[in-house]
């Protein structure tokens, strides 16, 4: 019988097979029972601004001042607007998923340590708890999305511009992927090593510089050059893509760029319509190659260290 | 039904060791690997056991004994470093710290995700816990934070939602003795319903008042091993004469050690049979 059989045999009916109990079953169990995950995600989310005088409007707070930082800082005096066309809305949506990226990076590293106590009193799979913190960020995606349409609206996106979406869906699902494979490898360090998180907060503070969020990439092409391997390992970073397909969605509609260059080719103006598939194949599929190996490397890492994670901390039955 | 077809917990040459120093006094990890396994504790030594359908065990033993540690082995909390543990059921109970999944979450939540990880649908788990919640009168601070809760009142929701969720396999800690008498009453009351409707009871308690009202069997524990395996008066006279020993132990050095007579302190507040 699995957990998420819905009729249950009643004890002395028939027998169950004997299981060893600290099997959980590991991130397939999470997969199996999603229904838990949700509970996981939903109670994170909740009460986070309990007790605040605006409440839930804290949430549009953070990324609409960054936005405006961004903006007006290297935007109006950094003059980096006079380069790229309509450069609000082209920071912001590599703001929105930068946002994304750090946060669940952050609280993913700390989320198995501030959850020991979970984790005597119940036993399940320890995957659920770094994987809702990724799953709980997605959900705190809603305001910047809804400040990205509102700028979108303001400077020509429409809702008929539905086309690059399924770039910035599976962006951001590559993304997922990506970020929940770290944090199943940097919440089980923080367990062992409590530098850890603060280790991973340096390390945040570059990752935002190696994507281009305030910058066009072909910035890297025309430094670096354009199939140098700095390029390719700057363009198959799973940020650099999810950013790509964010704009491919809400920039490039609202900018009266023609494509150039060839597909699959680095084109002339990197900056031309075309998202992700206007960057070149082979760092994309790297980009999907990184994303897979990093999940992978998480689960053998939970897997492998989840039950004694109990003993890293001062508790004794 | 035969032994072998009520046997619903099996636990074979079980060993669990806990590693010292866990956490170096100065609070810094060390990364070359310890060698010196003097100071480990060692919880468990080559436990045989086995529990069954509709039998009430009580596991006794002074504090340290590995009680505990069986009961975290059994949910699966804990992982055996030798030996092997079986269940055929779904585990349930309150070990510990308390009810729920986490301190954290509210009320309803820390509920609703119980309910959900014994295989409930979402719809189902939330009528449950509004009927849970009603049932231990909380129903107006279901969204309290379930750290804001005093004690006594954790022990009873912990109770209800175990009732409700019906596991296959009831642990419980030391907890019944603690509360007032009719969450006593209550919680007996409750607990006594699980061998009763055919299914395993296991409870850690040394308490002569409680412990005939629930179970039939006692296991004593001593240092890690099954001391005896019987009945359950012939297991707590065992009990009191493990007791004795201990304090007549450390009646000697009473003076020299501060964590003994802390850890005797302990034991003896656990022991309500006191005059």
């Amino acid at each position: 019988m699995t957990a998420t059989d819905p009729v249950r045999t009643p004890p002395d009916d028939e027998l169950e097979p004997w299981r060893e109990p600290w099997r959980t079953g590991g991130v397939l169990a999470v997969l199996r029972n999603p229904r838990l995950l949700w509970q996981f995600v939903r109670a994170e989310g909740r009460d986070k601004y309990r007790g605040t005088l605006l409440g839930g409007l804290w949430a549009y707070s953070k990324p609409l001042t960054r936005f405006l930082v961004y903006f007006l800082v290297i935007g109006v005096l950094l003059g980096l607007s006079r380069r790229v066309e309509n450069f609000p809305v082209y920071i912001f949506s590599g703001v929105v998923v930068l946002q994304f990226f750090t946060s669940s990076l952050t609280s993913g590293t700390k989320s198995l340590a501030r959850q020991t106590s979970l984790m005597r009193r119940v036993n399940v799979a320890r995957e659920y708890i770094p994987l809702s913190m990724v799953l709980a960020n997605v959900r705190r995606l809603r305001p910047a999305m809804i400040i990205l349409v509102a700028a979108g609206l303001i400077t020509g996106w429409r809702p008929r511009h539905v086309a690059g979406f399924p770039e910035a869906i599976a962006g951001m699902v590559l993304l997922v992927v990506f970020v929940s494979g770290l944090v199943m490898i940097t919440s089980v360090a923080n367990m062992y090593v409590r530098d850890t998180r603060y280790a991973v907060e340096s390390v945040i503070l570059v990752a935002s510089w190696a994507s281009p969020t305030i910058y066009p990439w072909n910035l890297i092409a025309e430094r670096f050059g354009e199939h140098s391997w700095i390029s390719y390992l700057y363009l198959s970073n799973p940020v650099t893509v999810a950013m790509t397909g964010m704009r491919a969605a809400f920039w490039e509609p609202t900018v009266p760029l023609a494509p150039t260059g060839a597909p699959g080719e680095f084109p002339d103006d990197p900056l031309a319509p075309g998202g992700v598939l206007s960057l070149p194949l082979v760092p994309v599929l790297m980009s999907i190659a990184v994303a897979l190996a990093t999940f992978l490397l998480g689960v053998l890492v939970m897997r492998k260290h989840q039950h004694n994670l109990l003993l890293r901390t001062e508790w004794t039955p | 039904m035969s032994a072998a077809e009520t046997e619903t917990v099996r636990l074979t040459k079980v060993r669990k060791v806990f590693p010292h120093p866990k956490i170096p006094a100065d609070g810094r990890p060390r990364l070359r690997r310890q060698t010196d396994h003097s100071k480990d504790t060692v919880a468990l030594r080559a436990v045989t056991l086995s529990f069954h359908a509709g039998e009430g065990t009580a596991l006794l033993g002074l504090p340290g004994a590995g009680r505990s540690t069986l009961l975290h082995l059994v949910t699966g909390v804990l992982r055996a470093d030798r030996g092997r543990v079986l269940v055929r059921g779904r585990v349930s109970g309150l070990i510990g710290s308390g009810a729920g999944f986490t301190g954290d979450w509210t009320l309803r939540q820390n509920v609703v995700a119980s309910s959900i990880l014994l295989g409930e649908s979402r719809d189902r788990a939330r009528e449950q816990a509004d009927a849970i919640l009603g049932f231990v009168g909380m129903a107006g601070r279901a969204d309290a934070r379930l750290r804001d809760l005093g004690p006594a009142e954790t022990k009873k929701l912990g109770y209800a939602t175990a009732l409700h969720t019906r596991p296959d396999i009831f642990l419980s800690d030391d907890e019944l003795v603690v509360g007032g008498s009719d969450l006593r009453e209550a919680s007996l009351a409750l607990l006594a319903q699980v061998p009763a409707s055919g299914r395993t009871l296991v409870v850690t308690s040394n308490s002569a008042k409680l412990l005939p009202q629930l179970c039939t069997r006692g296991v004593v524990l001593d240092e890690g091993r099954v001391d005896f395996d019987g009945g359950l008066e012939e297991a707590l006279s065992r009990y009191r004469e493990l007791r004795d020993e201990h304090r007549s132990r450390h009646a000697k050095d009473e003076e020299e050690d501060d964590d003994d007579a802390d850890r005797r302190r302990r034991h003896d507040e656990d022991d309500d049979e006191e005059p």
